[in-house]
């Protein structure tokens, strides 16, 4: 055997070797961007997040019952757009939202929001460790990003004229603040607003004036960053009186807060604007004794009865006050 | 849980760690040695291109309107006001044949007397006799001028009827271009009397969506007068349309016209670029959803003509364009089925093929269905697509469909969406015995689409035969909600859950009858 034939093939064997396990063996830790199909696969690890979302209006905005009725069980298509979107990271921010096929009892959910196009998911910080492997996204955070949907009704334009803009407080200072007030352990994904019959209290307060024998009703928006009802024309805020004591049957409208439906030529649009407070005489004759006066939020926009609207039954009441001349 | 990666993978991301060089430059050489052995040029599929679409034809059509005569920008030539006045008040008190003159001196003056007529027209202060009077010489004029004046009355006049006046006299003038705007008009009116006249104007100009409205009108107008009048619109327009009668018009136009029962005529340029116009603002240029809501709704609403110039608007480089329109096909039902092979093709492109596979189903279009049950049972479609061909199977619902829609819904593995979603179309296709249990249970569940599950079951009741179905259906029927009242949520969780408990006492009946 000539040994520098031998050396030549053991080296033309070990190059083989070398390249055959170069190509074969499955490198480390090179891996795709996980891909998600549902948010329940974010369940296991984001264990408080994902109950917080899913007791949340986004989590609902398919399956509620409000919106399956007003939507004439989304047989209007129009609404799917913003009800069950496509992942906002791949259309872009502040460009409208596109409507999904798939998963739309989800509704707004996890990949609406975190999911980036290709695979992987946008965090407010790089997790290279965590499973999912979250790249940092600022736009998370960003009010352009909520608007996509939320400012198709113009309620992040209503904010940017608002002091809160001119002190950075934004969308989720309010909607999304930290748990406990501690940053350590990150943003409620409740996304509480007009669902949360609290945080729609502390938008508005009501109060009576006295003037020339007659009450102004005051109504000021103390808390919303944006007008007061907002979002939705499906949504109104009305003002009733009743002599005190008198039983429910004896509630009277006497104005309403909302903007209306594109076919409502008739209706005007008096949403309560960031920041305004409304003054509204009770011009009625029977309010001259001692009344009380309520502001009821309602979720749908009509009441059975036009003539006898029943606010306790049909509505939630915020505040009642007692007025006594 | 998580699927197999796209093939889309990004190069490199800030987490993974860089391949050894060697290996890398080893697996290209692999790879490109593997692809140039295996390589089969003609076996590659076509690919779905994109381009400017919309904006080639708006430019072409800009190009020729700005040629022809009837558009140029030339300013009519000014009239004295008096004169036009004269011509007003002359026809406003005339009768029988003296009204021919100030309607033919009118035409001698031109456009010229556009302004002092709106200005006539419009003025609240001035006899109602005076101002019917200018709307008629306006239409007398005939001109693209006069018909644009007369359609700004119909859109925004806040007198109801001058818009209905308005309206009918554009009924007169039967441009198709007005078309796409009072179509518009039309979804926002509130005015009986100018739905009827803009729904006749439309049936004039070829367009019979407004049918609905007249039928509304007919049997649940306010007025005796308003009933017949819109009774008597209906068989004006049955006659101008070309068909038989009143029911052949609804099918051809509602359903599907494959014989072309209803007259065509090939749109105008100005209509054309009204369509093209519609088309852009589908586009991710606006932001608001209210126009482009609108946009879709008036380009589902113009008829079979549509189609093929929606089928062009397809391939737009755009993707919110080529969504949308897939969209406007998939309202247009039996109007678009001409529609079908290109929606096939555009099942290849990823970003539309899920429109594309549910436009495919509401279009009712069978030749899909081999493609769409095959992109339903393959696990690698994607989950989006998936969904949309359940649904569209069982909007074609052929009976081949059925053991591959029987094969998802029996599968515990598949997603919850994919199985409801393909119970729903066996419930559709009159196979209820899987789809019905897995639904009504769905009725119970918060976290699924309970309501869609309600809502499939209701078709599915109302499909069966025999005394104790009809007997469950007037049950259930009883339940629903008052007609036109939106019911609050603790309503709506009555009524379904009302429904969810007689289903449970009758279902097993239903089923085994």
């Amino acid at each position: 055997m000539n040994p520098i034939k031998a050396m030549l093939g053991l080296g033309v064997l070990g190059l083989a070797g070398w390249i055959s396990t170069a190509i074969f063996l499955p490198s480390e830790t090179v891996a795709a961007p996980q891909q998600f199909t549902s948010s329940g696969e974010c369940q296991s690890c984001h264990t408080q997040v994902y109950e917080e979302w899913q007791a949340s209006a986004h989590a609902n905005s398919w399956v509620n019952p409000d919106v399956r009725d007003q939507s004439n069980n989304f047989s209007n298509t129009d609404c799917i757009d913003c009800h069950a979107p496509r992942p906002i990271f791949e259309t872009g921010i502040g460009k409208r939202v596109l409507p999904r096929a798939s998963r739309r009892n989800e509704g707004v959910d996890c990949i609406a929001c975190h999911v980036l196009p290709g695979g992987g998911v946008a965090g407010t910080m790089e997790g290279p460790s965590a499973v999912c492997r979250p790249t940092a996204r600022r736009e998370l955070t960003r009010e352009e990003f909520c608007g996509v949907c939320h400012d198709q009704h113009k309620t992040v334009q209503q904010w940017k004229g608002s002091r809160y803009a001119e002190q950075g407080i934004g969308c989720i200072e309010c909607h999304m603040p930290y748990r406990n007030n501690d940053p350590a352990q990150g943003r409620e994904h409740t996304c509480k607003g007009g669902h949360d019959m609290d945080m729609v209290k502390s938008a508005v307060t009501i109060r009576g004036v006295r003037e020339a024998g007659a009450w102004v009703i005051e109504v000021e928006n103390i808390g919303a960053g944006h007008s007061f009802p907002t979002d939705e024309r499906s949504r109104a805020a009305d003002l009733f009186w009743k002599p005190v004591g008198s039983d429910s049957k004896a509630w009277k409208q006497f104005y309403r807060f909302r903007s209306p439906y594109r076919w409502e030529v008739d209706v005007v649009d008096n949403l309560l604007e960031v920041h305004e407070t409304r003054r509204l005489p009770l011009t009625d004759e029977g309010s001259g004794g001692a009344i009380e006066v309520a502001i009821f939020y309602k979720r749908s926009p009509y009441y059975e009865s036009t003539e006898k609207p029943d606010p306790e039954r049909e509505a939630n009441l915020l505040h009642r006050i007692e007025l006594t001349p | 849980m998580s699927r197999v990666p796209s093939v889309r993978v990004p190069l490199l991301r800030p987490f993974q760690i860089q391949r050894p060089f060697a290996q890398t430059i080893a697996r290209a050489a692999f790879v490109a040695a593997l692809c140039w052995g295996c390589s089969e040029p003609a076996q590659e599929a076509a690919q779905f291109t994109h381009s400017a679409v919309v904006q080639d034809h708006l430019a072409k059509l800009d190009q020729r309107l700005s040629q022809s005569a009837e558009n140029s920008d030339s300013q009519a030539q000014a009239v004295d006001p008096e004169q036009v006045g004269g011509l007003v008040a002359m026809l406003a008190t005339s009768s029988g044949g003296a009204r021919e003159l100030p309607l033919t001196d009118v035409q001698a003056l031109g456009d010229g007397a556009l302004a002092p007529l709106m200005v006539i027209a419009t003025r609240t202060d001035k006899p109602q006799q005076e101002r019917l009077a200018a709307l008629e010489l306006m239409e007398a004029l005939g001109s693209l001028r006069a018909t644009e004046q007369l359609l700004k009355i119909c859109e925004s006049s806040p007198e109801a009827w001058m818009r209905a006046q308005s309206a009918w006299r554009l009924g007169n003038l039967r441009a198709d271009w007005t078309v796409s705007r009072l179509l518009y008009r039309l979804k926002y009116e509130v005015d009986e009397e100018t739905r009827v006249w803009i729904a006749r104007t439309l049936g004039l100009c070829g367009n019979y969506a407004g049918q609905d409205a007249l039928y509304n009108t007919q049997n649940q107008g306010s007025t005796p007068e308003l009933q017949q009048s819109a009774q008597q619109q209906i068989q004006d327009i049955v006659q101008a349309s070309g068909v038989e009668d009143a029911q052949v018009l609804w099918n051809s136009w509602y359903v599907a016209d494959p014989e072309g029962k209803i007259l065509r005529k090939d749109p105008s340029d100005r209509f054309l670029r009204e369509f093209w116009r519609l088309v852009s603002d589908l586009s991710g240029e606006h932001f608001q959803l209210r126009g482009v809501d609108d946009a879709r709704y008036i380009l589902s609403n113009l008829g079979a003509w549509a189609t093929p110039y929606l089928c062009q608007a397809l391939h737009d480089k755009d993707v919110y364009v080529r969504v949308h329109v897939a969209q406007c096909l998939e309202r247009m039902r039996g109007r678009a089925t001409g529609a079908g092979p290109h929606l096939l093709e555009a099942l290849t492109d990823e970003s539309l093929a899920p429109a594309a596979a549910t436009a495919l189903g509401e279009i009712s279009f069978p030749l899909a269905e081999p493609k769409l049950r095959e992109l339903l049972l393959a696990l690698t479609s994607p989950h989006e697509l998936r969904v949309a061909c359940a649904s569209a199977l069982g909007r074609i619902a052929l009976p081949k469909s059925l053991v591959a829609l029987e094969q998802v819904l029996a599968a515990d593995s598949e997603p919850y969406d994919l199985r409801q979603r393909a119970a729903i179309s066996l419930c559709q296709m009159g196979r209820g015995e899987q789809a019905v249990p897995f639904l009504h249970a769905a009725m119970a569940n918060v976290r699924v689409d309970r309501f869609g599950a309600e809502v499939a079951i209701g078709f599915w009741l109302g499909q069966l035969e025999g005394p104790a179905a009809a007997s469950a259906l007037e049950q259930w029927n009883a339940l629903q909600p008052t007609l036109g009242l939106i019911a609050t949520s603790e309503q709506a969780e009555t009524r379904i859950n009302s429904r969810h408990a007689l289903l449970s006492q009758v279902l097993e009946s239903l089923l085994n009858p």
